[in-house]
């Protein structure tokens, strides 16, 4: 084999190799995101939180009274900056909306 | 944790607790991080309240985070990124059970004095450890209970649901005989749990 057909016969062999990497990568990203088998989205939460707190003179930071959405769960915070607990017995089977008001 | 990082309102332990004593006015007063001075400056806000419940966490002892001036934290888009340096980050940690920053402790400790003179206070925490067995040594009247079983994930060691429900069960028995030591003959008495 000549000398330009040995450089030929490495690049493409090191092209199959890189898009071979860059596959499984993909695979493996794609894996991440939507199984996320560690529960990396709780970082996304703690940073939601972090940009919304807003500085307490007594208690430091809190939470502005609201409803928050967070990755896979929710939270009502009253304007007393304190989380809503619902006086709605655990047996029945949903949250009436009512419950969901902000105090 | 009493926050209830990564649960529903109707799921966090004290939301269950208010479940359980529907004759007791019972407000979460925890907020995501804070540690022992943040639960001490709390104090003033329930100057009302018949009883305090202070779930001590391990990391309560820890320095308080700066959440004012983090800034955007800056994540790395791709998420293969991500477990590895958390991956890294994680390997790089010290071993459970390390000793505490001196400062740290004692600061922790000096919030735990000054909480402990409310006479309405009561500490409880998960047995098992190291930081809660030094609290009980120093405050026999702490109450320790089980440590649940059910976290979020990996990464996230908060409570699920379910772990929740481990931790009300655990000590929704404490929680009544507080309600009936400090409120014997007051129909709607007023705990108010907190911590971190």
């Amino acid at each position: 084999m000549s000398k330009a057909g040995r450089f030929r016969w490495l690049a493409s062999r090191l092209l199959v190799a890189l898009g071979s990497l860059l596959v499984v990568a993909l695979a493996f990203e794609i894996l991440l995101r939507v199984f996320d088998p560690w529960g990396m989205r709780y970082f996304d939460d703690v940073e939601f939180a972090a940009r919304r707190y807003v500085s307490d003179p007594v208690r430091d930071y809190v939470l502005p009274a609201g409803r928050y959405e967070f990755s896979a769960w929710r939270a009502v915070v009253g304007t007393d900056h304190m989380r809503y607990v619902c006086p709605i017995p655990t047996a029945r089977p949903a949250v009436p909306s009512s419950c969901w008001a902000t105090r | 944790m009493t926050w209830g990082q990564s649960v529903n309102d109707e799921d966090t332990w004290v939301n269950l607790a208010a479940h359980a004593l529907p004759d007791v006015h019972i407000v979460n007063a925890g907020v995501g991080a804070y540690n022992s001075a943040n639960i001490r400056r709390s104090m003033p806000l329930f100057d009302d309240a018949d009883a305090i419940v202070y779930l001590i966490t391990y990391n309560d002892a820890d320095a308080a985070i700066d959440f004012l001036h983090m800034g955007d934290r800056a994540y790395p888009s791709l998420w293969i990124l991500r477990y590895a340096g958390y991956a890294s980050y994680r390997a790089g940690l010290p071993p459970e059970g390390a000793p505490l920053a001196t400062e740290d402790k004692e600061r922790f400790f000096e919030d735990l004095d000054a909480l402990a003179a409310d006479p309405r206070v009561t500490f409880v925490g998960f047995a098992g450890f190291a930081l809660l067995d030094e609290v009980k040594a120093r405050y026999p009247e702490t109450i320790l209970i089980e440590p649940y079983t059910n976290s979020v994930s990996y990464i996230d060691s908060h409570p699920n649901a379910a772990g929740h429900r481990q931790i009300a069960q655990n000590l929704l028995p404490h929680l009544e005989h507080i309600r009936e030591a400090r409120c014997p003959n007051q129909p709607t008495p007023t705990p108010t749990p907190t911590t971190n």
